[in-house]
């Protein structure tokens, strides 16, 4: 891609020079009209001296003229003393002669001369080339001049540097087109050279005031946005590990909460934006390039017990490295214009596209290594043989009724035989380690190409992609292999046509996590079960089972299981824009998405459940298409210098059908076939399966903008949204908004408190609506399921009625008002962020309870009201900015709050008496547990039963003869003893990062984490439920239990794993607080430009980099990881990547 | 220029309308998995397919409640409240709880047979009405109907022995009608009533057998058992007494005799033997599979035949109950003090500290490849009536001959010796509540047999419950049935 400067005779070189000189000129009058006070200079010096430095001779030109100079000291370091005699000369002759033969040139402004190093090439005499003389300026995006900024040649290694006022002058050869401008703290731009002298504004690195963010069909600039809207730059997150882009966004912006709940390859993060309110919520509706995505074809299931637990993110298909930007709508306003499904928020995804300019290519190679962030730790053979006798032993009095669980005396009864014997205990040892058997360190490897470019009419970005994941739990991996072109044309000057093309393809082989438990526990509870004291495989290759419990498989059979599935997704798009005339553009947008997900199973005879059913085979398929018309017409106009309007129309129809096929055989007779022969298989019953959905969504809308003197911003938008959900008349809903933004720092009296840059306040109202309630407005009978019955072995198909009709259900309506602040401080160098929001979601769309008769049990209707509360509060502070050092810091926190505020009478009358009208959304209502029972405390009075080493709960309360609620306890435990626990969702989420820029370095320090949040500890809880499944079923159990309660630990602070005859009570001891602050990434980074390789033609700029993945986890939480969902998910990883990026 | 604006915009607008107006109409809903009541209910096809629905209140899938083997169900039920069974797993207390009766409001699995039934009685009576308007063959008609009451009758007496009196919904207009509220509930006289009249309407209108394919409905003798439990339970011993003789007569006609070998019964290989009165059609591959063996066989068994049995080792009958049994009892075969394990060697489960010895019961389905087996499971057996026809006999007349004969027939299948003639009323009764212990263990009976013999808490203060109080005999209602009533449907007390 690389092109040679081309060579020409010497007499150019001249004829320059004369142009040089003219173009100097140029700027000389450029600044005399700009700076009516200054003076023309045109004093002449008399000088002479032999052998007099420089820096003397710059002083004694200073002191003849009012000409000052401005320099490197470092530049005049090596020159040599100069011998001078000069009589009446012009400076510019001074200059020359003293400078001749050196490196250094000049540049005249004003009454100022800069020193500079004269650009190599020019030194060089070996050959000649044309040369042109740029100059320019460079400002801030506060119009402030920047000093020392960085100008180069495009693929040359000819760098200039901006003086005081921010001017520069580089000399180029002639087939160099364009300039890259850099200064630390902000945005490299490159820009062609279009003539001299240029203008040149450069951005600050980050959210930046003048930024153009994607909004609702369309874009804006940031100081002029009135809702409250996020963006995340991607340049700004290390992408490394991550498969796709979501994954990436935790911390990133206030109000929006990204948790990771499972660690598997390719998993989905739960993204929720501010609070959420429904319960028939569509979730975050993401839009990539205008185009709303749904999650495509779903992961079809595995037809086996042990295929669950599969998780995978809808935005799995768009390689993260081709995204641009991601702009968060997290208030109505901002999200209105997408009516239906924005209720929860909408994510814009926007990709890269191409740029007018020489094409740039760019690789990038990511390698990643992986381990489990944490994972169990379980007995080893030795403590298990100890445990499992200490709770044989506990068993035996409990049952016998011998102290400290009653008074029998010890030698009326058969004595306790312990299992395993002291002997059989000491020779032990550690035995192998189940779970360390069935996991290993994961690796990621990335390539990653693309070609971007394009000239005045057609625009390009293409690329590809290369994902290969090997996970932490064997035998899970996911592979990716993704392509894109983006592509804009413009056919005449007002018709402009573009295509977006993206396929992705991917295999991922699941590992059998399973959501089971006992005999149909995954891999990781299977790991978990198994005792120790059985081998993992026997001599002759053969899994041996637990012989106390022969159903559980052995957990490295699970390796033996082929469990694959395959994703295709094409998502093509094309648009047509036509300029009708001037400020009038209709826009259409067509897009098509289809994705097909395949699922193939097979278990062979070696793993148990294979086994039993002589291999089971299954191939499950599940296929999505959605396809979208969008038609627009969008109108600006400034009506004179104060009055902007700026306002769209559209339509946009989008239709969802999705299907699933599965077929599956057993009994085969070889494990070869898999499942690619399914009709050799011998089962007297090969089972199959079909299905079938459509949706339709038939939207209008429509925005008005106006903006008065930049001042005073208002706009307001609607949609109506139409959806088949609703019976007829209460199909289509309206759904209004209003925003208005005053931009304070641009009135007159702000301009007296310079400290303030920038100052907006703004205030919008918005309503989105919901509709996803599926067809539940009708009545429908269903078939088969649960209605079939079987008279003579034979099943029958039976017919229930499924649902009643609602013709009144209609919208859920969410009205949001969101208060925002923007403010810039010391010329930007603090930049924030305050919102403030009260949403209100009406006409809940839920399910409800019918009589205890009704054959119906529910019935979809709009049950009441919730609210929303919250805030955000987002900083960026540029702390230190210098020629080779930068620090900035981004910190964001947000809060919210979901309650109750209405609710249907009908439903209210169901509802438990502990439920408080207006508790939080997601209460937790539970038994107030007490600790544990000791030796010789009086046994609670409402549990007579309760043994010592037991979980206490608390009698709190109990029903009068009408069923209310007493206020007193009644000596026993039932329903009215439990009580509102707390919130589900957390308190506050906050993100914290640090960027340090050191020369080529940068260092990028990421954190973030959730306050006041509670979590049950499944793993704990399963850990203490040792009675039958360690004694008697021989189980194996976490380290944490050796601590528990028991006759001969009595100090213990956890249960004593016999069975507690209140045990549904005691939950609640194991809910635990799971505040965390997690180390997201540390990422070091160098980079390497072409000037420091002369003497190479390959490369533009080389980056190399390093990132800490996940490094640690500060937590009160006990269990494993305070984001996974349960104790069979699979682990989130630590990982350690390194990256390298070219550009060429 | 303006005119030409407003002209382009215009006819801009006009497209942007006509396309926008032709994609109105796709509105529609479309479901591909629901059959709408356009099309449906119309035929006889329409009407087997509701009724096969309504059989599931019978047994509710694996989990599910009815004649299932977990905990839901209430043939586990009635073995886990009373003698005959207790639990080896935790599962946060419930079982202990069950037997200590050790019983609450948020005990769903005690409180779920509600919600589970009430909505099929209604569903039931919505049928009758609906099943009536469906042109086709009247014969059919007919027996659909009065298979529907069979199975109203049987799921009110169900809810009848859970609760008490309960507000089931046997008026079709009160049924179909959205706005209907909850109502008081009934008087015992009037829950007896209605579940007489249905059963008494039902054995009118049905067949005597089925076609084996068939297997599985409500029969006139399952209807007539059903009547005899219900006259059993309510003590009115002259009603059992002629309704038994109903059930005697048609042994008489050959459709029903007891099995020579007691374990036979239980066999896959000798399914809709003569014995069987009424049973749950099993098979593996179906919703209606038999997971007994799964519930009951300790993990380390190892069959003689070689099969690997799913085998969760949890209900063990308590050895106190065991040791009531004559040792040489040939039904001691199905109930396991000792079992095989590797290679042949034998596990002794008292020695080894077992709760209780292995209540089997049930053979082993050959082609079981994991929890489901395609054995049939009993729901009644003619062993039954020759017992309670005893019972009630002798409640009336004494150990007359006759009683003494029906319990010998018993006894000797059992290949045990006749009873002592010349038993008091009581000491013949005792031998009668041992006898249905010994031969009915495990099918679903003895809650009802120990509450109608006054034993019931009795049984649990034995077994050292602090909870057994006379209330227990009735298990509460879901809060949520209370609450929604605003007071008319009163909790039963205690609760």
């Amino acid at each position: 891609m690389k092109l040679l400067p081309k060579y020409k005779p010497k007499k150019n070189w001249l004829n320059s020079k004369t142009w040089k000189v003219m173009k100097l000129s140029t700027i000389l009058f450029v600044v005399l009209t700009l700076q009516v006070s200054a003076g023309v200079s045109s004093q002449t010096i008399v000088y002479s001296g032999k052998k007099v430095p420089v820096k003397k001779v710059l002083s004694e030109v200073k002191k003849q003229t009012d000409y000052v100079f401005f320099y490197d000291a470092n530049l005049l370091k090596n020159t040599q003393p100069v011998t001078l005699n000069l009589i009446n000369v012009p400076v510019e002759k001074v200059l020359s002669e003293m400078f001749e033969n050196t490196s250094i040139t000049w540049v005249i402004q004003g009454k100022t001369i800069s020193l500079i190093s004269r650009p190599e090439a020019l030194k060089s005499d070996t050959y000649i080339r044309v040369i042109k003389h740029i100059s320019g300026k460079v400002f801030d995006d506060k119009g402030q001049p920047l000093v020392g900024a960085n100008i180069k040649g495009k693929s040359t290694s000819i760098v200039a540097r901006t003086d005081v006022d921010g001017s520069f002058t580089i000399e180029l050869p002639d087939s160099v087109s364009s300039l890259v401008i850099s200064f630390i703290g902000m945005e490299t731009l490159e820009v062609p050279i279009t003539g001299s002298p240029m203008t040149i504004i450069l951005k600050s690195e980050g959210q930046k005031l003048d930024d153009v963010v994607v909004i609702g069909y369309g874009t804006t600039k940031r100081k002029d946005i009135t809702g409250a809207i996020s963006t995340i730059k991607t340049t700004e997150i290390p992408k490394g590990a991550n498969t796709s882009i979501d994954q990436a966004l935790g911390g990133r912006a206030a109000g929006l909460v990204v948790t990771q709940t499972s660690g598997q390859p390719g998993a989905a993060p739960t993204v929720q934006i501010r609070g959420n309110a429904s319960f028939a919520s569509y979730g975050v509706l993401y839009v990539v390039d205008g185009v709303p995505i749904d999650g495509g074809a779903g992961e079809p299931g595995s037809g086996t017990p042990f295929g669950a637990g599969i998780s995978r993110s809808p935005l799995n298909f768009i390689n993260p490295n081709d995204v641009e930007s991601v702009e968060v709508l997290k208030d109505a306003s901002a999200a209105a214009i997408y009516g239906a499904r924005a209720g929860a928020g909408v994510i814009l995804i926007t990709t890269k596209r191409g740029k007018k300019g020489e094409p740039k290519v760019s690789y990038s190679f990511t390698g990643a290594y992986q381990q489990p962030a944490d994972f169990y730790d379980i007995l080893n053979k030795h403590d298990y043989m100890v445990e499992r006798n200490r709770i044989t032993k506990e068993k035996y009095l409990l049952t016998q009724k011998i102290a400290p669980y009653g008074t029998t005396n010890p030698s009326s009864v058969p004595a306790f035989v312990p299992k395993y014997s002291q002997s059989e205990i000491d020779n032990a040892g550690e035995g192998t380690n189940a779970i360390d058997a069935v996991t290993q360190s994961g690796y990621i490897r990335q390539h990653d190409l693309s070609i971007s470019g394009g000239t005045d009419k057609t625009k390009y970005f293409i690329s590809g992609n290369y994902l290969d994941q090997e996970g932490v739990i064997k035998t899970s991996s996911y592979k990716r292999y993704s392509g894109r072109i983006n592509l804009d044309q413009m056919i005449t000057d007002k018709l402009k046509v573009g295509v977006n093309v993206v396929e992705t393809k991917s295999f991922s082989d699941n590992a059998s996590i399973g959501t089971g438990q006992n005999e149909t526990a995954g891999i990781i509870l299977s790991a978990f079960y198994h005792p120790p004291t059985v081998e993992l495989q026997a001599a002759d290759g053969s899994y041996p089972l637990n012989p106390d419990y022969k159903n559980s498989p052995n957990p490295l059979s699970f390796l033996e299981n082929t469990d694959e599935t395959i994703l295709n997704r094409l998502l093509t798009s094309g648009y047509a824009e036509w300029e009708i005339i001037k400020d009038l553009k209709a826009k259409g947008n067509f897009s098509y998405d289809q994705s097909n997900s395949k699922r193939n199973v097979y278990m062979p005879k070696s793993f148990l459940y294979g086994l039993r059913n002589g291999g089971v085979a299954n191939i499950n398929e599940s296929n999505s298409n959605t396809s979208l018309v969008e038609y627009t017409l969008a109108y600006k106009k400034s009506i004179n210098e104060n009055h902007h309007l700026n306002g769209i129309i559209g339509y946009s129809y989008q239709v969802r059908s999705t299907d699933g096929f599965s077929a599956g055989n057993s009994q085969f007779l070889t494990d070869g076939f898999l499942y690619n022969s399914l009709e050799v298989g011998e089962s007297p019953k090969p089972t199959v399966g079909s299905w079938k959905g459509k949706q339709v969504w038939a939207s209008y809308f429509g925005r008005l903008g106006y903006d008065y003197r930049g001042k005073y911003i208002l706009q307001g938008s609607i949609r109506r949204d139409g959806s088949s959900n609703f019976a007829e008349n209460k199909k289509y809903g309206w759904f209004p908004s209003v925003s208005a933004g005053w931009k304070v720092s641009n009135e007159e009296f702000m301009q007296k408190v310079p400290v303030i840059s920038f100052l907006k306040l703004r205030a919008s109202y918005g309503t989105t609506g919901n509709s996803n309630i599926g067809a539940n407005a009708f009545a429908f009978y269903a078939a088969g399921g649960g209605a079939n019955y079987v008279f003579g072995n034979t099943q029958s198909s039976g017919v229930y009625q499924s649902q009643i009709a609602n013709p009144e259900l209609s919208w859920e309506t969410a009205k949001e008002i969101n208060l925002g602040l923007d403010f810039g401080l010391f010329n930007d160098r603090i930049t924030g962020t305050f919102e403030v929001y009260d949403k209100t979601i009406s006409d809940l769309l839920s399910y409800k309870p019918l009589p205890s008769y009704s054959i119906v049990g529910s019935v979809a209707s709009n049950v009441g009201k919730t609210q929303s509360r919250g805030f955000e509060f987002t900083l960026k502070t540029i702390n230190i900015r210098s020629n080779d050092f930068s620090w900035i810091t981004d910190f964001n926190i947000a809060h919210y709050k979901d309650t109750w505020k209405e609710r249907d009478p009908e439903v209210i009358k169901t509802l438990p008496k502990y439920v408080g009208l207006n508790d939080p959304i997601r209460a937790l209502y539970g038994y107030q547990t007490d600790g544990i029972l000791q030796i010789g405390e009086t046994v609670p009075a409402a549990m007579p039963s309760l043994k010592p080493g037991m979980v206490k709960v608390k009698d709190l309360n109990g029903y009068d003869a009408n069923g209310n609620l007493t206020g007193v306890p009644d000596g026993k435990l039932s329903s009215a003893d439990a009580v509102y626990l707390g919130n589900a969702d957390p308190g506050y989420s906050y993100g914290f990062g640090n960027t340090f820029k050191y020369k080529r370095f940068d260092l990028n320090i990421f954190m973030y984490g959730m306050t006041d949040r509670l979590k049950y500890n499944d793993d704990k809880a399963v850990a203490y439920d040792l009675s039958s499944k360690m004694g008697s079923f021989g189980w194996n159990a976490l380290e944490m239990v050796k601590d528990r309660w028991a006759s001969d630990n009595t100090t213990g602070k956890n249960p004593s794993g016999l069975i507690n005859p209140y045990g549904s009570y005691t939950g609640n001891f194991f809910r635990e607080k799971a505040d965390f602050l997690k180390c997201r990434n540390i990422t070091l980074g160098y980079t390497m430009t072409k000037e420091m390789f002369p003497n190479q033609k390959i490369f533009e700029s080389l980056r190399l980099s390093i990132d800490a993945q996940n490094l640690f986890t500060v937590t009160p939480y006990s269990g494993i990881d305070p984001e996974l969902s349960s104790f069979i998910a699979y682990p989130a990883q630590t990982s350690i990547i390194l990256g390298l990026n070219v550009i060429f | 220029m303006k005119n030409s604006i407003n002209k382009i915009a215009v006819f801009s607008l006009l497209i942007l309308m006509i396309l926008f107006a032709s994609c109105e109409k796709d509105l529609e809903p479309e479901v591909y998995d629901k059959l709408a009541p356009s099309t449906f209910f119309k035929n006889e096809v329409d009407a087997k397919a509701a009724l096969t629905n309504l059989y599931t209140g019978m047994f509710g899938g694996g989990w599910g409640g009815g004649y299932g083997a977990a905990q839901a169900s209430w043939v586990v039920q009635s073995s886990q409240t009373t003698d005959e069974l207790v639990c080896s797993w935790g599962d946060g207390g419930s079982w202990a709880k069950l037997n200590m009766l050790n019983f609450d409001d948020q005990f769903s699995t005690l409180t779920n047979h509600y919600t589970r039934l009430m909505p099929r009685v209604t569903n039931a009576t919505v049928l009758l009405h609906n099943i009536a308007a469906v042109p086709m063959d009247e014969g059919l008609k007919k027996r659909y109907l009065a298979e529907v009451k069979a199975l109203r009758a049987h799921m009110s007496y169900i809810l009848y022995t859970f609760y008490g009196p309960v507000s089931i919904v046997v008026d079709t207009e009160y049924a179909l009608d959205p706005n209907s509220s909850p109502q008081a509930r009934p008087t015992n006289e009037w829950m007896i009533k209605q579940i007489e009249k249905d059963y008494k309407d039902a054995i009118l209108d049905l067949p005597t057998t089925y076609p084996a394919s068939d297997y599985g409905r409500f029969t006139k003798g399952a209807a007539m058992m059903g009547l005899l439990k219900l006259y059993m339970k309510e003590k009115k011993w002259t009603e059992a007494i002629a309704v038994g003789r109903d059930l005697q007569a048609l042994e008489a006609q050959g459709i029903y005799t007891l099995v020579p070998e007691y374990e036979d019964i239980f066999k896959i290989q000798n399914e809709q033997n003569k014995e069987m009165i009424l049973a749950i059609s099993c098979d593996r591959e179906s919703n209606n599979f038999n997971m007994w063996l799964a519930h009951v066989i300790p993990g380390d068994y190892v069959d003689p035949s070689g099969q690997a049995i799913e085998a969760w080792g949890g209900y063990k009958m308590p050895w106190k109950t065991y040791d009531k049994f004559n040792p040489s009892d040939k039904r001691l075969k199905q109930l396991l003090a000792k079992y095989p394990t590797d290679g042949g060697a034998i596990i002794d489960a008292r020695a080894k500290g077992m709760e209780g010895a292995i209540p089997k019961k049930y053979g082993i389905d050959p082609t079981a490849t994991n929890e489901a087996h395609g054995t049939d499971i009993v729901v009644w057996r003619y062993a039954d009536v020759l017992l309670s026809m005893a019972e009630a006999i002798n409640e009336v007349n004494g150990p007359t001959p006759e009683a003494y004969y029906l319990i010998n027939r018993i006894r000797t299948r059992a290949g045990l010796p006749n009873l002592d003639i010349g038993l008091s009323k009581d000491l013949f009764s005792n031998k009668i509540m041992d006898e249905r212990l010994f031969e009915l263990w495990c099918e679903g009976s003895r809650r009802d047999d120990l509450i109608r013999w006054g034993k019931y808490i009795q049984r649990a203060i034995d077994d050292g419950s602090p909870f057994a109080t006379e209330n227990k005999i009735l298990y509460p209602l879901p809060r949520k049935a209370v609450n929604e009533s605003n007071g008319k449907i009163v909790q039963n007390p205690g609760y």
